[in-house]
């Protein structure tokens, strides 16, 4: 054994020898860019060389003509803050999170990243300080939280702090279904007082009794109408806990197990035995792509208004949207979309006064948004456009929802004209949820939810779908949540709620 | 004898690492290349193991961020333990390995020694080929592929072969007692014409005298099989089951989360530690515990692989890894 | 150096021939070979049907795949889901050479390193030769994990976007290492090297010139795992690369299947998935960037096949 220690030994002694050169190695290089700015808010002063801001995007793809754009937005730039952009758009399988999360955890110099609760994990890096907070900037350069509202700008903030700023555009969300036009019209149904999940059956069963060749119901994953119990989940999809959408109680309750969610799983029971879902709908994977097979009549959705135009153009198949539970503003829209910049920033007020502009200049957003105009849009009216041969394009982002005021985009000939004016109106109906900003701090807990949230995937697809008997499954499901620590985790997310709550 | 000659190489180690380095330069300027590329690639990295035991948060470098990051012990890795789901997650992913490294080694080792022996070697070249293809499909193609077999409604089998014989549907993706074999399947079908290559290689490195002289001693082709070509065989078949036995604590991810579609009902067979940490660290962007399973997986896989070497260079000092 | 192998190579089509009159004589039955032959030929159908399934897929019309599924003889043949190769072309095109380049350069630079470090701890009189072993083999069950790793190569070795990140990190492959350590165990004597010596050989002019050559089968083995490694890898451009200029084939078809599980894994529920939507690769185009992902790949294999068991050719082409 002397010669393994003495192997061990080495190894020790190297990794430790080579680390330590690497930390020598890497203190920080100047970047050549000006470390001071001006603090004033007026131009910089033309000696200064220009700052480079970079910034990630989630999108289809880095457009081909991104140069040129960025060529133009940059002489515009230069001149209003002397800043150019160097814009880097990810595509939706390049596994943003992953090139994202990784670059904040080793400190890279970017200067603002989009991110959301479903893209680079906002909440986790907001808490483990990958952003730089904002609230300084907030004050010193108004106009964001003029545009967005206290409250809403809020609600993506932790324990008072900033991270990012949320894309000025619908705050509220519904629920609903989609239901394929032209069978509606074949038979004629009665779309009006569908106002609960299961009030849908009998048009479910006229598609059963009539389309043999069509399933009625389109579930896969998490897209159930489940969603339509729409719960005010305290954490992830998949994790146990949340309140009721209305405001009720301050009570956080395990909603897999909640007596409307086994009800559910009872009604998706006789659906899957009456043959409205699919045989293999536990292991079907996109619900988008099956709405788009044309095979479906019907499936959940998350709405907004014009949510069924907007899935026409996409999928080819005209549907008709059904609203069903009420629009709540919730945490789901506070952190829908946002900018934030990224902790190794060198430069994060010039950053911050470039998110800016993406509120207050209605040219930046849109030349970011739409291109360059005569080539890749035409002005048809000072706010109407229509895009120059969008199919080959070489730049049609569709950015407008990820960042800055999305109110002052300019509208394309085949849309509503009051979109903007209905969405502001949608906004006020919502229902502010109680819990809205409130953040729950994972540290302590961590274990459990990981647990958790293993058990919740190891039984919820075959719930969701009415696979497999309830009563039986649910059992065991309550019994594996209790070993892994659910009550737990269910009294952390009270004790928290509460303490917030207190503060508020 | 043990002793004398322990002292002898300690001393000896003692007095000349230099002097060792000074007789065979052209040797260690040899392995330079290599040695560098692993210290850049992997030992310089290796110090980041600490972040296992740390609560990673950022404090301006990713250096300063390990140091100032607050030490928490083992707390990272209770999510291995504290889970309903331990036992079965840890045996599985042995299980697994144990019948892939038998069936790895034993189906390639036979597949390279009856290829040879196909008397038409063009054909043979031609089977060998053809076996090496199911190597080029990733997983989820081989996924979308066993789903147009197994799929409940729709699928191959069900649809055709069962309904052609009369009998019930069966819920392939809601019965784990298939699993195993269907995983096994896929796993041999996609690994073994990669594996064949190896031990064909080893196989055409044989020099023919022997057979030859096996022939004259009037020695059956069973018989030239089984005292020439398996001892011949046996450095590398021992070499390649040892790395094998290196991740035995390691799934491969492809396999096992995109065949069976992820289906909840099939966990209790088809979940292995690598598919429970994908679940359970997925949208959590948690660096310390991504590396607690990392280590954890090394640790007990240094564990078995230094037993298994150990027995190894007791039978056979030759033949041991290091 | 390829001049001195070349100069090697009569002694070594002799002992090649010399080999194949022994197999000649050496046959099995006539019945065993039929056996062999139905054993094989299933096992080949096994493996080339999915592959003709997966052409035929890609080749079949979108809608017949909705409403039939996969099946090996569509009733109409389409070109469409190539159309996606077609509209990305300058894209795939760079693609590829991006893959051609790397693999090339990256399997030769590779062979090389690996060779150069497998060969001393095949020696038998070196004294390191356990230490050096374990020093390759521990990196492949210990990691240190991802951030640390992406560190050394955006701040040690700042080679972060370039045709390099594709190249360095796979140089060293200890695995294919331990492998071709055994390869020249079992087909080097030390006699030989001996002999050699009292030739007034060095030690890299034998390397070269007499061990190299007589381990081609082993080095066509490791090419070949290199050449497959470095054709088949998509996870260090996912890690290192944000320029997609640089993206190659296999992270072409990475994205394109990874978009789809993406979207299915919760984040669909964002208000404007139905943008994304329309972007949806159908099913016949997933298929067919698999087609086109393996490639050119799969002539890369004789080339290398003739080497391990080239005996055995010229004992057919003879015989």
């Amino acid at each position: 054994m002397p010669k393994t220690t003495k192997i061990w030994g080495l190894i020790l002694v190297m990794v430790l020898v080579f680390s330590l050169t690497l930390t020598s190695c890497v203190t920080p290089s100047p970047t050549g860019t000006g470390t001071t700015e001006p603090s004033d808010g007026t131009p910089a002063a033309p000696t200064e060389p220009t700052v480079t801001l970079k910034m990630y995007l989630v999108g289809n793809r880095q457009e081909p003509d991104t140069p040129k754009v960025l060529e133009e937005a940059n002489k515009y730039l230069k001149d209003k803050l002397n800043v150019a952009l160097d814009l880097n758009v990810f595509g939706w399988g390049d596994d943003y999170d992953q090139k994202v999360n990784t670059a904040l955890a080793s400190g890279e110099a970017i200067d603002i990243v989009f991110t959301a609760n479903w893209a680079a994990n906002y909440y986790v890096n907001a808490a483990s300080g990958y952003f730089t907070e904002l609230n300084q900037y907030i004050e010193k350069y108004p106009a964001i939280k003029q545009i967005l509202g206290e409250d809403f700008l809020n609600g993506s903030a932790l324990n008072g702090k900033n991270y990012a700023v949320p894309t000025n555009k619908e705050k509220v969300h519904n629920w609903g279904y989609l239901v394929r036009k032209d069978l509606v019209d074949k038979y004629n149904m009665d779309v009006t007082g569908i106002d609960s999940y299961e009030k849908i059956e009998p048009l479910l069963k006229i598609v059963k009794d009539n389309e043999p060749e069509i399933t009625p119901l389109c579930i896969a994953t998490m897209d159930a109408p489940f969603q339509l119990l729409d719960w005010d989940r305290i954490s992830d999809d998949d994790v146990p806990g949340a309140l009721y959408p209305d405001n009720r109680n301050n009570t956080i309750i395990n909603n897999f197990l909640a007596p409307e969610s086994i009800e559910y799983y009872n009604t998706m029971r006789d659906w899957f035995n009456n043959g409205y879902i699919h045989q293999d709908a536990a292991t079907m994977q996109n619900q988008l792509e099956l709405m788009k097979s044309g095979k479906y009549f019907a499936a959940s959705q998350s709405l907004k208004p014009g949510k069924d135009d907007e899935i026409v153009a996409s999928t080819g198949i005209d549907w008709v949207q059904i609203d069903v539970t009420r629009p709540v503003m919730s945490n789901r829209e506070t952190t829908g979309a946002l900018l934030a910049i990224p902790a190794g920033s060198k430069n994060p007020e010039k950053a911050f006064r470039f998110i800016e502009l993406l509120y207050t200049d209605k040219y930046v957003k849109n030349l970011l948004n739409y291109g360059l105009e005569d080539v890749h849009y035409k002005k048809l009216s000072d706010n109407v456009i229509e895009l120059i041969d969008p199919a080959n394009s070489g730049y049609n982002p569709g950015h407008g929802w990820k960042f800055g005021d999305q109110f002052k985009d300019y509208l394309m000939s085949n849309e509503d004209p009051q979109k903007w004016e209905k969405f502001l109106a949608y906004n006020d109906e919502g229902l502010a949820l109680n819990s809205l900003g409130f953040v729950f701090d994972k540290t302590n807990v961590e274990t459990q939810i990981s647990a958790c949230k293993n058990v919740v995937q190891a039984y919820y697809k075959q719930l969701f779908t009415g696979s497999v008997e309830v009563e039986p499954t649910v059992k065991q499901f309550e019994a594996e949540l209790k070993a892994a620590g659910v009550d737990d985790l269910i009294a952390e997310m009270q004790r928290q709620y509460d303490e917030w709550l207190t503060a508020k | 004898m043990t002793r004398s000659n322990t002292t002898i190489i300690s001393a000896s180690t003692n007095k000349g690492f230099l002097h060792e380095v000074k007789k065979n330069l052209p040797l260690f300027i040899m392995l330079m290349p290599g040695v560098i590329i692993l210290i850049i690639n992997n030992y310089i990295p290796m110090a980041g193991v600490i972040i296992a035991f740390k609560r990673y948060r950022f404090h301006g470098s990713f250096f300063s961020s390990i140091i100032k990051s607050e030490w928490i012990g083992f707390q990272n890795f209770e999510f291995f333990f504290k889970t309903p789901y331990a036992y079965q997650i840890t045996r599985n992913t042995i299980l697994y390995n144990f019948a892939f490294i038998i069936l790895g080694l034993i189906i390639p080792v036979t597949f390279a020694i009856l290829l040879n022996e196909i008397t038409n070697k063009r054909t043979a070249k031609l089977y060998q080929s053809v076996m090496f293809l199911p190597y080029f499909l990733s997983w989820i193609i081989v996924s979308y592929l066993a789903y147009s077999l197994f799929s409940i409604e729709s699928g191959f089998i069900n649809k055709t072969i069962i309904a052609g014989l009369g009998m019930e549907p069966v819920k392939w993706y809601f019965e784990p007692k298939y699993w195993p074999f269907i995983l096994t399947f896929f796993q041999l079908w996609k690994y073994t014409g990669y594996n064949v290559v190896v031990y064909l290689a080893a196989i055409t490195g044989i020099d023919g005298e022997y057979y030859e002289a096996a022939e004259i001693d009037g020695a059956s082709k069973f018989q030239q099989v089984w005292y020439i070509t398996i001892p011949l065989l046996r450095s590398l078949m021992i070499i390649m089951t040892l790395l094998a036995v290196g991740r035995i604590f390691n799934a491969d991810f492809g396999l096992f989360y995109n065949v069976p579609r992820n289906s909840g009902q099939l966990y209790p067979v088809t979940d292995v530690i690598d598919t429970y940490v994908y679940r359970a660290l997925r949208n959590t962007n948690n660096i310390s515990m991504a590396t607690a399973a990392g280590t954890y997986q090394a640790v007990v896989g240094c564990i078995t692989v230094f037993t298994a070497n150990y027995i190894v260079r007791k039978i056979d000092k030759d033949k041991a890894l290091f | 150096m390829a001049e001195d192998i070349s100069v090697q190579n009569p002694d070594i089509i002799i002992e090649d021939e010399h080999r194949f009159k022994t197999n000649t004589s050496n046959r099995i039955s006539p019945v065993s070979n039929i056996l062999l032959n139905i054993l094989f030929a299933l096992c080949a159908i096994i493996c080339i049907a999915p592959i003709l399934l997966i052409i035929m897929i890609s080749l079949t019309e979108e809608k017949e795949i909705l409403v039939n599924g996969y099946t090996f003889f569509p009733q109409k043949l389409s070109l469409k889901a190539y159309d996606y190769v077609i509209t990305a072309g300058d894209v795939i095109w760079r693609a590829y050479g991006v893959s051609i380049f790397v693999t090339v350069v990256g399997t030769l630079l590779s062979l090389m390193v690996i060779c150069l470090y497998a060969y001393p701890l095949s020696r038998q009189s070196f004294k390191y030769k356990n230490f050096f072993s374990f020093f390759a083999y521990f990196t492949m069950i210990f990691g240190g994990g991802l951030v640390p790793w992406y560190m050394v190569y955006t701040q040690l070795v700042n080679i972060k976007n370039t045709i390099w990140i594709l190249i360095v990190p796979y140089l060293m492959n200890a695995w294919y290492m331990m492998i071709m350590r055994t390869f020249f165990k079992t087909t080097i004597h030390e006699s030989i090297i001996e002999s050699a010596k009292i030739d007034g050989a060095g030690e890299f002019r034998t390397f070269f010139v007499i061990v190299l050559p007589l381990c081609r089968a082993g080095l066509a083995t490791i090419g070949l795992f290199c050449t497959l490694g470095y054709w088949n890898d998509w996870w260090l451009p996912l890690v290192f690369v944000t320029d997609s200029k640089l993206y190659n084939v296999q992270y072409l078809m990475y994205q394109t299947l990874n978009m789809i599980q993406y979207l299915a894994s919760g984040s669909a529920q964002f208000a404007e998935s139905s943008k994304v939507l329309a972007d949806l690769p159908s099913e016949g185009a997933r298929m067919a960037i698999a087609v086109i992902s393996i490639g050119p790949i799969i002539f890369a294999y004789p080339f290398f096949q003739k080497y391990f068991i080239k005996g055995l050719t010229i004992g057919a082409v003879k015989g």
